[in-house]
């Protein structure tokens, strides 16, 4: 976690590097003195004082904390180590994996979400068995059922323990649980939340479209912000789902989906892919591609030549 | 036209942040004697959340604790809610750098021409972003932007950046498009530093946004001069792995249509051995993009490649690769 000292020590760094004397950093906002006590730590910044002087070198407190994630270790690999299990993008995964599973993160519900994230991946690369992944969310849901659940760290436990049949709770309070928490916090694992419950919807065969719709375009304001191609590969799918589910045209959302998934992925997750695509919409993926692929080229951004 | 440089980013104040806090508070359902016991008494609370008292950082990062958040976690917050409360100015860049020209120009028009800019861009990005616009639009012309540019935009103090920020590597982006031969070579170097020997630092807020930008200056000005550089096919050739490598990676928007475009175009220059492969790639990434898109500027496309993109679809070998399999050469990772 990065903590006060680092926070000002940054400050330092970043104003070596921006060129700037203390006098120069600290001119109009506090005395030289000032920023010397904070630096050796006998006096406590304020929250606006810190603001302003990051401010003055064109920066601010998003940029110290990916300075400390990026470059003090702060992080220690979490983000990328969840986004790639996220993504089952493996390719990399290996040493950051190692550097993880060596954390001892001192925020419980952080460590309790990342656990998962570690046992989900141990379940894909068959390190444990699906019944020892379930024995070890078991377990994190017996330390989190009490906790207060509108922290999306939990709620992505609960989504882990849905996931395989667990129903400890259900698929509406999810979902009601996450259109009610702030996205801003965490957001990261917002999106991921967000995107794993869509997942969790197209299987659960959800009845009420009418709360379904609204979720999707609760997760259309979100994915705009966070436009990752798998994410928005899943999002076609949810779409396509539900203009399934209503009798509507859903080509077009299907052919994004299925474009999407072989430019990111090889085997087996695209005959995955193929297969459930073919089971849920009743066709021949690979022939949905090509034969859509005639309509969709007729676009005004190519231009064929 | 002159660039003001002068835009004051609005700093938080402490009332500011204190108010995020407490509506963190209230999300997280706790009474403020619960949130503050221990830590301070309820009535400083309240002289915190009225201005009367400044809040101090561990005072901050105690209460934080309370809703099992760090200060990083916060410092997001914060980050995020600037970004969602002032996003169009984000939305004019990505415009920009996607080249939907008419939808930039709108948000300009409507929500940043005249007003006061509150993100990290407002320095160099937009300014600079504008004149690119301008010259997009057929309102400047190149040698108008050109002279702007050099006249107002602090080259030589971006390129003695160790630390990068995105309002850096964004704007580098607009200038690259002005810049004569001696310039974008030095842009090319100081890219190669970012991205490859690890001389500057990627310090953006969207790590992954301001590397694919570095990314696109560093095809654009090889793909232009690689045959009148020294090894300019194999640098080429070392920033098409490295580029196909991290977009593997970080999948994030459009970008991967302005990678493979000149990747392509080389391609396809150089009859190169791979050249199936970029096809497929690139054709899946024009039709896996929103269909309705409008770029100003369309993407090229040979028809006997699109000919040969519907067999591809048709085999196995391709539908079953892993992402750019055969495009990445791990001697140049």
């Amino acid at each position: 976690m990065i903590t006060y000292e680092k926070y000002i020590s940054v400050l330092d760094d970043l104003r070596i590097d921006h060129g700037l004397t203390v006098e120069e950093l600290c001119e109009g906002i506090i005395s030289p003195r000032s920023y010397y006590r904070y630096l050796n730590k006998t006096s406590v910044i304020t929250m606006d004082i810190l603001h302003q002087l990051i401010n003055r070198l064109n920066l601010n407190l998003g940029n110290v904390a990916i300075y400390g994630i990026h470059f003090k270790s702060e992080d220690a690999g979490v983000t990328r180590f969840i986004f790639r299990v996220h993504n089952k993008s493996y390719h990399d995964i290996k040493p950051i994996y190692e550097r993880v599973l060596k954390l001892n993160l001192s925020n419980r519900v952080a460590e309790l979400c990342l656990n998962t994230f570690i046992y989900k991946y141990q379940k894909d690369v068959n390190e444990i068995t699906a019944d020892e992944y379930r024995e070890k969310l078991l377990l994190i849901y017996e330390e989190v059922k009490d906790l207060h659940k509108k922290d999306i760290r939990i709620v992505l436990i609960y989504i882990s323990l849905i996931e395989i049949g667990e129903n400890v709770i259900s698929y509406a309070e999810i979902a009601d649980l996450i259109l009610e928490i702030d996205f801003r916090v965490e957001s990261m694992y917002y999106f991921f939340a967000l995107d794993r419950a869509l997942r969790l919807s197209v299987k659960a065969n959800v009845s009420n479209m009418e709360k379904y719709r609204r979720f999707l375009k609760h997760a259309k304001m979100i994915f705009d912000y966070f436009y990752i191609r798998n994410i928005m590969m899943n999002y076609s799918l949810y779409i396509a789902y539900e203009k399934y589910k209503t009798n509507e045209y859903y080509n077009e959302d299907l052919y994004k989906h299925l474009t999407n998934a072989i430019g990111i992925y090889g085997k087996p997750l695209i005959n995955e892919i193929f297969y459930n695509v073919g089971e849920v919409f009743k066709i021949n993926a690979k022939d949905f591609l090509v034969k859509e692929t005639k309509k969709q080229i007729e676009r005004s951004y190519i231009k064929l030549i | 036209m002159k660039i003001d440089r002068n835009h004051l980013i609005k700093a938080h104040t402490d009332l500011e942040i204190i108010q995020m806090l407490d509506n963190l508070r209230i999300q997280y359902d706790l009474s403020i004697e619960e949130f503050t016991e221990g830590i301070v008494s309820r009535r400083n609370y309240s002289r915190y959340l009225n201005g009367e008292v400044r809040m101090s950082f561990t005072i901050l990062a105690a209460l934080l604790k309370k809703i099992n958040l760090s200060v990083s976690a916060f410092s997001y917050y914060v980050l995020n809610t600037m970004i969602v409360t002032y996003n169009h100015e984000f939305e004019f860049l990505n415009h920009l750098t996607n080249r939907q020209y008419k939808e930039a120009q709108k948000i300009y028009e409507q929500k940043i021409h005249g007003q006061q800019l509150h993100t990290f861009l407002a320095d160099k990005t937009i300014p600079a972003g504008f004149v690119y616009l301008e010259y997009k639009l057929n309102k400047i012309s190149f040698e108008k932007g050109r002279n702007t540019l050099i006249n107002t935009y602090p080259l030589n103090e971006v390129l003695d950046r160790i630390l990068i920020t995105e309002d850096d590597i964004m704007s580098l982006y607009f200038y690259t498009k002005f810049a004569n031969k001696e310039e974008s070579l030095r842009i090319a170097q100081f890219v190669y530093d970012l991205l490859v020997s690890n001389k500057r630092k990627n310090f953006a807020i969207h790590v992954e946004e301001a590397q694919y930008i570095a990314y696109m200056i560093a095809l654009e000005i090889l793909y232009k001069y690689y045959e009148q550089i020294k090894n300019g096919k194999k640098h080429f050739e070392m920033c098409i792995t490295r580029a196909l490598d991290f977009d593997r990676r970080a999948r994030v928007g459009n970008y991967n249509l302005f990678i493979l475009e000149p990747i392509y175009k080389y391609a396809k220059s150089q009859n190169c051995k791979d050249l199936d492969l970029v096809i497929y790639y690139y054709v899946t990434a024009l039709l896996a993009a929103d269909k309705d898109l409008a770029f100003s500027e369309p993407f090229e496309l040979h028809k006997e490649d699109y000919e040969q993109y519907l067999t591809y679809l048709q085999d196995d070998k391709y539908l079953e690769m892993e992402m750019y399999g055969g495009l990445i050469n791990n001697d140049y990772l």
